[in-house]
């Protein structure tokens, strides 16, 4: 019987598709019989979740023209053309 | 001229010629296509969003500089998001030392387990409710702000894996380390993350 620690190690694994049949198999019926590892794979996936959606956050509207101005505005090397 | 696919998207090879030929509207459509990724990876970085737009700037006078030291022999996209990375821990280095977090930080927030291999505490589940955007949005921001606690190693990892979405295999190119110990933080970042998560859920329920 797979424990709840081994689970744990197992979880990011599981959730990306990587597991080999056999293991996410066990995992499942773990997680059946498991209310705490349940929630707890629940829990880690909307983390997961939450941290992709981060990185879907609008930036600065301003910044992209902010960043272009700062280069126009650089001091020049001799040799770049002004 | 940019280079141009005719359907919206750019020849980056084209478009890199065109940058080491020294044509500014090559560059602006590079500052256009990823200065976004470049903010997000440095705002998880440093924690703050002055520094993160410092960091794109940086970046990007760094690229202008040194494109013609770019061979292609990796990724565009790798070379520029290790010059960001770099360009994050510099900022982190020089303002943060002293409040830089540790690997016991993060420990304290990793799941328990007990003698016979159990979860040592019980794991609640997070109700959804019908504001459901509402507790996202908050949920987010929570999770922006516990981000920055952890240590710097892992926010680059978790910048890269989760908000950038990259494969382990790229972060660990990016980063000179292997995929396995890129796996192994990611893991341990978003247990901890989880464990402060749930904390925070626990105090306001």
């Amino acid at each position: 019987m797979i424990s709840c620690r081994e689970i744990t190690n197992l979880l990011a694994d599981y959730l990306e598709g990587s597991l080999d049949p056999q293991t996410a198999e066990a995992l499942e019926a773990h997680l059946s019989g498991c209310r705490t590892c349940d929630n707890f794979m629940a829990t880690y996936k909307t983390t997961t979740g939450l941290l992709r959606e981060l990185g879907q956050e609008e930036v600065p509207e301003e910044l992209k023209d902010r960043v272009l101005r700062f280069f126009r505005e650089r001091p020049r090397r001799p040799e770049e053309p002004s | 001229m940019v280079a141009n696919t005719g359907q919206g998207g750019f020849l980056e090879s084209e478009l890199l010629e065109q940058v080491k030929a020294g044509d500014e509207k090559a560059f602006e459509a590079i500052v256009e296509r990823y200065s976004a990724r470049i903010y997000r990876i440095g705002r998880t970085i440093t924690g703050n969003p002055q520094d993160a737009e410092e960091v794109v700037q940086d970046v990007f006078m760094t690229v202008f500089q040194k494109i013609g030291s770019f061979e292609g022999r990796s990724a565009f996209s790798t070379w520029l998001y290790r010059i960001a990375v770099n360009a994050a821990m510099m900022k982190v280095r020089g303002k943060q030392e002293k409040q830089e977090r540790t690997e016991e930080d993060l420990e304290r927030w990793l799941p328990v387990f007990d003698a016979r291999a159990q979860h040592a505490h019980p794991v609640g589940a997070w109700s959804a409710n019908p504001e459901e955007a509402v507790l996202q949005r908050e949920r987010r921001e929570v999770l922006r702000n516990e981000l920055a606690t952890l240590p710097t190693e892992y926010r680059t990892v978790v910048a890269l894996r989760d908000l950038q979405g990259l494969s382990s295999e790229e972060a660990a190119e990016i980063l000179g380390i292997s995929p396995a110990a890129v796996k192994s933080r990611l893991h341990r970042a978003r247990l901890a993350l989880r464990g402060k998560l749930a904390a925070h859920l626990e105090e306001k329920s």
